[in-house]
């Protein structure tokens, strides 16, 4: 099977011609490849900048790494380097706590029922008005880039030190699983309706929640979906990742630089996921501790 | 005529039968890469190049959330305030006491005297004094029915979620029959205040108020403990019941999620 287009065909009539006009033709040739294949390849270079390097640069900017100025040092300089390294550790672990724990104290004077999610001790916890109703362990975590970068700047701790309020949610399964029934006509079919067994919800449980200032918190069930919850949870990806592409290319419309989402990633176990998932209401809060 | 004949031949040399299968088969196949790479039709180069494209264009957009975590990964890492790091020590003294107080605050919320947690998506409760469970078990929230009367009423069945507090504790309760229990049951519907709107027995041998007529009470159908079959109220087993009627006072709280 050949692909033959039309250079091809010139290439051939250009062999019967003299060889000056040939090598032309194929000098020709080639800059018409080269300008075909920039024109391929710009606007994919033109969106990677706009789309990845922009944002990406933005979150970073202001970022310089303690290792840049400790190169090449003497021994002592490097020791002493590597305390300060520490101290300076502990410094930003303990104002992450205490953005923590303002957020939670926070939370707990608020209605309605708070998440409470501990990425340094794996564990999230449901809390209503001050006490934790449901622990559970969180078995896996995975964090954005971003927030590794953002979490000892000032502005992004004093985010965190107060709930972050759940905007928009998705989810596999539905918040309330409703059942409609019709009034029976008589006792006999309310009887007859009576007799009939109860419907068991077996669900998998993948939800994501969206709050302020682009950070999303995606909740995954640790045990292994059935094929009709790796088909939802497939296209409850493919429904995000559809979701930030068209948030970005209205961002760019808009001459904005696109927000890059700061997404944390939770495996619990199922039962805690759909607990987690059924009890908080709109707007809900949460407390991170990073 | 030629043609016919070379048909004819052609015929006459027909594949067996599983190769005609195949044929059949492959044939669409065939088909599809002829139209693609068909020696006669010519793409020309620009849509080729258009085409491309777009679908890098397309690629890079799609995937531009885990282009730009590939690039955030070898980016700087957290820059580090020196001017700050001078009173470190002292900084991080004045804030382990900051953390630690507000850790104490926080335990504070946790009521001194004992509280029940209601969990409506497992359906279990845990009778709790002072953060640590005193008795666990099962018991039955809302079914989440809606139930839709003929008349444009309707009621969904599930339990409330939130703080509560004990309002009322009644020993041997009545209950006090609500429309729909007999929408229901497919009954007629009696005036209210009719002799028929009162039941004993069904609720056990004790009931909690929580408020907006919802009640922690006892049941007759055992077997449904565990499952969601209320409407609206949590149903408990006997024993219990008895343990947080006895443990739970007015005004005690009583959290359900």
């Amino acid at each position: 099977m050949n692909l033959v287009t039309g250079n091809d065909t010139n290439d051939r009539a250009a062999a019967h011609k003299p060889d000056r006009t040939g090598k032309r033709s194929r000098i020709l040739h080639r800059i018409g490849t080269i300008a075909l294949v920039s024109v391929a390849v710009l606007p994919a270079i033109a969106a990677f900048v706009f789309f990845v390097a922009l944002p990406a640069g933005r979150l970073s900017r202001g970022n310089r790494p303690l290792s840049q100025t400790s190169v090449e040092r003497p021994t002592t300089a490097a020791r002493a380097d590597a305390t300060t390294r520490q101290r300076d550790a502990q410094l930003s672990g303990l104002r992450r706590d205490d953005a923590f724990w303002n957020a939670r104290l926070e939370l707990a004077k608020q209605e309605t029922i708070g998440l409470a999610v501990d990425l340094v001790d794996s564990v999230a916890s449901l809390d209503i008005r001050g006490v934790p109703v449901r622990t559970c362990k969180i078995r896996r975590i995975e964090i954005s880039n971003a927030i590794r970068l953002l979490q000892d700047r000032g502005d992004f701790r004093g985010r965190i030190s107060k709930p972050l309020v759940v905007r928009t949610e998705e989810a596999t399964l539905p918040k309330e699983p409703i059942r409609v029934t019709e009034a029976p006509k008589d006792s006999i079919e309310a009887m007859k309706a009576a007799a009939k067994p109860l419907p068991s919800e077996q669900v998998d449980v993948f939800f994501t929640l969206y709050f302020d200032g682009n950070l999303a918190l995606a909740v995954r069930q640790l045990e292994k979906p059935s094929s009709e919850g790796f088909r939802r949870n497939a296209l409850l990806r493919l429904k995000e990742n559809l979701k930030q592409a068209k948030k970005a290319v209205f961002a760019i419309v808009h001459s904005k630089v696109p927000q890059h989402e700061m997404r944390i990633e939770v495996a619990v176990s199922r039962e805690d996921a759909k607990a987690i998932y059924r009890a908080l209401g709109p707007k809900a809060g949460l407390a991170l501790r990073l | 005529m030629a043609e016919n004949t070379v048909n004819l031949s052609f015929t006459k040399k027909a594949p067996p039968e599983r190769k005609r299968w195949a044929c059949r088969f492959l044939a669409p196949i065939g088909g599809a890469l002829r139209i693609i790479f068909a020696p006669r039709i010519r793409i020309p180069r620009f849509v080729l190049a258009i085409v491309v494209s777009l679908v890098l264009l397309a690629l890079v957009v799609f995937f531009a959330p885990t282009l730009r975590e590939w690039t955030l990964a070898v980016l700087p890492g957290p820059r580090v305030d020196t001017a700050e790091a001078k009173d470190a020590s002292r900084d991080i003294t004045r804030l382990k006491t900051r953390v630690r107080n507000l850790e104490r605050q926080y335990g504070s919320f946790i009521p001194h005297r004992p509280y029940l947690v209601v969990d409506t998506s497992t359906n279990r409760f845990s009778l709790m004094s002072g953060g640590k469970p005193m008795r666990q078990g099962v018991c039955s929230t809302g079914s989440y029915v809606l139930l839709k009367a003929g008349d444009d009423r309707q009621w969904v069945f599930k339990t409330p979620r939130g703080r509560f507090f004990v309002q009322q504790k009644e020993e041997s309760p009545v209950w006090h029959k609500p429309d729909w229990a007999f929408i229901e049951e497919g009954l007629p519907v009696p005036p209210v205040g009719a002799a028929e709107r009162f039941e004993t027995g069904v609720l056990g041998d004790y009931a909690l108020h929580i408020g907006h007529g919802y009640l922690i009470h006892g049941t007759l159908y055992k077997r449904l403990l565990g499952m969601p079959v209320t409407h609206g109220c949590v149903r408990l087993d006997d024993e219990d019941l008895e343990t947080i009627y006895k443990n739970l006072t007015v005004g005690s709280a009583i959290y359900i999620y």
